[in-house]
């Protein structure tokens, strides 16, 4: 396959899901800008590694893959910890929610990081509990134990928003 | 939660920020592999200019100068040689893994040549060594981090000859998968060591440069 192929066929993959796997970087991070900045990260990515991805025919893993380690390394940076300020912030704790949203939507921004990943990767995107694990980095244990809490947050939040 | 409830979760995101066009994103791919072609070439420059270093060792000139030898100038020189030795040793206390290899050069696999420019140069091998990718990448300062777990955080300057030198801060997080970040210094108002002493204390300096995350070179 020649580079004009290859391209034609990566730029084919990118039109029809990059909307796609820009709302599951929106859906771990809760930020449009940040969720962007994931997206180039991983796209650019796949074009250099394209050649072997596509014959694998692992496109779809292997952008989710990078989103996923791209929110956890951006989370764990040392320098992303809270630092102390002398004066609070004029602003709620949480940022309010965005009107377009869906309640789902808004339930999952609000759940803690692990929960949300987990939510996202094994109830959005259909991934095993196995798969879920590998994709985190962590046991299938743990995998269980995040989904469980987040599902029966989800239930609360979801039954305030309705009542 | 019911499964259908996830099937239309797509339907929840609203109104969306517009997505760049898939060309654009295509031109950033091809930028990607020009910047790498661009760092490969300068490597190599790098490498021959402390090989040229080495062999004036070697030979017993003192000065590890490539200047013909009667037009002795041994004061600049020398100071010349004390800090390209003082590389050199940095540059060996890391070795090269060339691991990244299996990656490429196969049937459907991209050329090495191809992989490498978008390889970040510098990483962490399974075993927390710190590790380069080439004989061409040429560490010309350091600074260890004791972040308190058994792997410290590794502040490094990655100078070639022909390109800017790079920041690259290497860490390994709880699960023990390396975190790369690179800074560009060119776009800081601080030096090294102020980088470096900021990135100890957990706090940034006015005039610290921004970083960018890098994938790691050894697949964790």
């Amino acid at each position: 396959m020649g580079r004009d192929q290859r391209e034609a066929a990566y730029v084919e993959f990118v039109a029809a899901r990059q909307a796609h796997f820009r709302r599951i970087a929106y859906a771990l991070c809760g930020d449009w800008a940040q969720a962007d900045d994931l997206l180039q990260v991983a796209l650019v990515k796949l074009y250099v590694a394209w050649p072997r991805v596509k014959r694998d025919g692992r496109e779809e893993a292997y952008v989710r893959r990078i989103l996923v380690r791209a929110n956890i390394d951006e989370a764990r940076r040392p320098w992303h910890r809270e630092h102390l300020v002398e004066t609070l912030p004029d602003r709620a704790e949480s940022p309010p929610p965005d009107s377009d949203h869906g309640q789902l939507l808004e339930a999952v921004l609000r759940l803690p990081l692990m929960q949300r990943r987990t939510v996202v990767l094994r109830h959005w995107l259909g991934l095993s509990v196995e798969e879920t694990a590998t994709e985190l980095g962590v046991a299938t244990g743990t995998v269980k134990t995040h989904s469980a809490r987040a599902l029966e947050r989800l239930q609360v939040a979801l039954t305030k928003e309705g009542s | 939660m019911e499964t259908e409830v996830w099937a239309k979760f797509d339907t929840e995101f609203g109104a969306e920020p517009p997505l760049r066009p898939a060309q654009v994103v295509l031109a950033d791919g091809r930028r990607a592999l020009r910047r790498r072609r661009v760092a490969v070439g300068a490597g190599a420059f790098a490498a021959a200019a402390v090989a040229a270093v080495a062999l004036g060792q070697l030979t017993g000139d003192p000065t590890g100068s490539v200047e013909p030898a009667d037009q002795p100038s041994p004061t600049p020189t020398r100071t010349l040689s004390s800090a390209a030795l003082a590389e050199q040793k940095l540059t060996a206390a890391v070795p090269v893994d060339t691991s990244w290899q299996q990656e490429c050069g196969g049937a459907a696999q991209p050329t090495c040549e191809a992989y490498q420019e978008d390889l970040t140069v510098i990483g962490l091998r399974p075993d927390g060594v710190l590790a380069r990718v080439s004989d061409d990448v040429i560490v010309s300062q350091r600074h260890d981090i004791d972040s308190g777990t058994t792997s410290p955080i590794y502040v490094v300057e990655v100078r070639s000859a022909t390109t800017n030198a790079m920041w690259f801060v290497v860490s390994r997080n709880l699960d023990g998968r390396a975190v790369i970040r690179r800074a560009d210094p060119s776009q800081s108002q601080i030096d090294f060591q102020t980088f470096a002493d900021g990135l100890a204390a957990d706090h940034s300096p006015s005039g610290t440069p921004p970083l960018s995350r890098e994938t790691s070179p050894f697949g964790q």
